[in-house]
């Protein structure tokens, strides 16, 4: 017969939980790469901008308005989306993590109820608005372009919109299952 | 080393032992998962550092970052965490044995692990002997109810332990 006392005793006997020089050593450097990679990803994000801006300027020169409104809509539907998802990856990592158990568990449910706005209806959206996009330009592709390249334009398109959908298919199910098992009651 | 990177240090050694074995609890006893929660803790635990204020006692408040990580991360390894429970173990009154002790805490952590997230909090604390109204603040639970609370799971943990 165990009492509680004796699996107490049991539990703070436990060997093999110290903390070793190496350890420290392996964490501080986990520490500094995580720093290191948040520099990196502002370096590579504002370069991003900075070509597509470019990009946009160069374009702007060729004065046809089907081509901008759909070349726009294209990159505007996914900067705006990827724009979505660092913010609410900001706003993830914002959580206070020292915040008691409940105000915490209160803090992600109303995080991951929030992202059924951008599963269900921003995400939706962009995708539209780049399809929409696509579409005009396709009589452009048509007309300048070889009907082999043309296809391929036609069919890459197809299965980049299946493997974009697949994945954030995936991400929608992970989230909506943490929310669900947040909700349970405890 | 920056003083930065001393006070890390020190928390570090001050602190591992015991935030590794709430997370082994959190686990069911997975050494690999306990451990990438440990460092989970931990680079919380740079990260807010400098935001410390000295509101709570330090053992509190990596307490706190230690169980939100566990409550924020074991969400997405429940399915993995399932697979690991070991049901119907025999344990042994005699428990001086090395291979004895080590059932009786298989058996503990499949018993820790049937709880409700916050139960399990709860009941991994007490076992560590944090003071129940450090408890109640680490998990935002009054005094009071966290008593009557620690009472049934103490009975509930028993009882699995025992297998009756």
């Amino acid at each position: 017969m165990n009492n509680f006392e004796d699996l107490q005793n049991k539990w703070q006997s436990q060997s093999g939980v110290s903390a070793t020089e190496d350890g420290f050593k392996s964490l501080l450097k986990s520490v500094k790469a995580i720093e290191k990679k948040q520099k990196t990803g502002n370096i590579v994000l504002t370069l991003t901008i900075l070509i597509l801006v470019a990009f946009l300027v160069y374009v702007s020169g060729y004065e046809n308005v089907t081509f901008l409104l759909g070349i726009g809509l294209m990159i505007g539907s996914l900067v705006a989306r990827i724009g979505l998802e660092l913010y609410s990856l900001k706003k993830l990592r914002n959580i206070d993590f020292s915040k008691n158990a409940r105000t915490f568990k209160v803090d992600l449910t109303k995080y991951y109820s929030l992202r059924k706005y951008t599963h269900y209806l921003l995400t939706p959206l962009a995708i539209i608005i780049y399809a929409v996009g696509f579409i005009i330009l396709l009589p452009l592709f048509k007309a300048s372009l070889s009907s082999g390249f043309y296809i391929y334009i036609l069919v890459s398109s197809v299965v980049f919109l299946f493997v974009f959908s697949v994945f954030i298919y995936k991400q929608i199910k992970f989230e909506l299952n943490k929310l669900k098992e947040l909700n349970t009651k405890d | 080393m920056g003083s930065k990177e001393t006070t890390y240090q020190k928390i570090y050694e001050e602190n591992c032992p015991k935030v590794m074995r709430l997370c082994l609890g959190y686990t069911a006893g997975n050494e690999s998962l306990a451990k990438d929660l440990v460092q989970e803790t931990f680079i919380k635990v740079w990260q807010n550092l400098e935001g410390f204020r000295n509101e709570s006692g330090f053992g509190t408040w990596i307490y706190r970052i230690c169980v939100n990580t566990c409550l924020a991360e074991l969400r997405k390894e429940r399915k993995k965490d399932r697979k690991l429970q070991i049901d119907g173990l025999q344990v042994s009154d005699s428990s001086e044995n090395p291979a004895d002790k080590e059932d009786m805490l298989n058996q503990l952590y499949t018993c820790i692990n049937k709880l409700s997230s916050t139960n399990k909090a709860i009941i991994l604390l007490e076992l560590e002997g944090v003071p129940q109204l450090e408890i109640s603040e680490i998990i935002g639970i009054k005094h009071e109810a966290l008593r009557t609370r620690i009472y049934r799971i103490k009975q509930q943990l028993t009882k699995c332990v025992n297998n009756e």
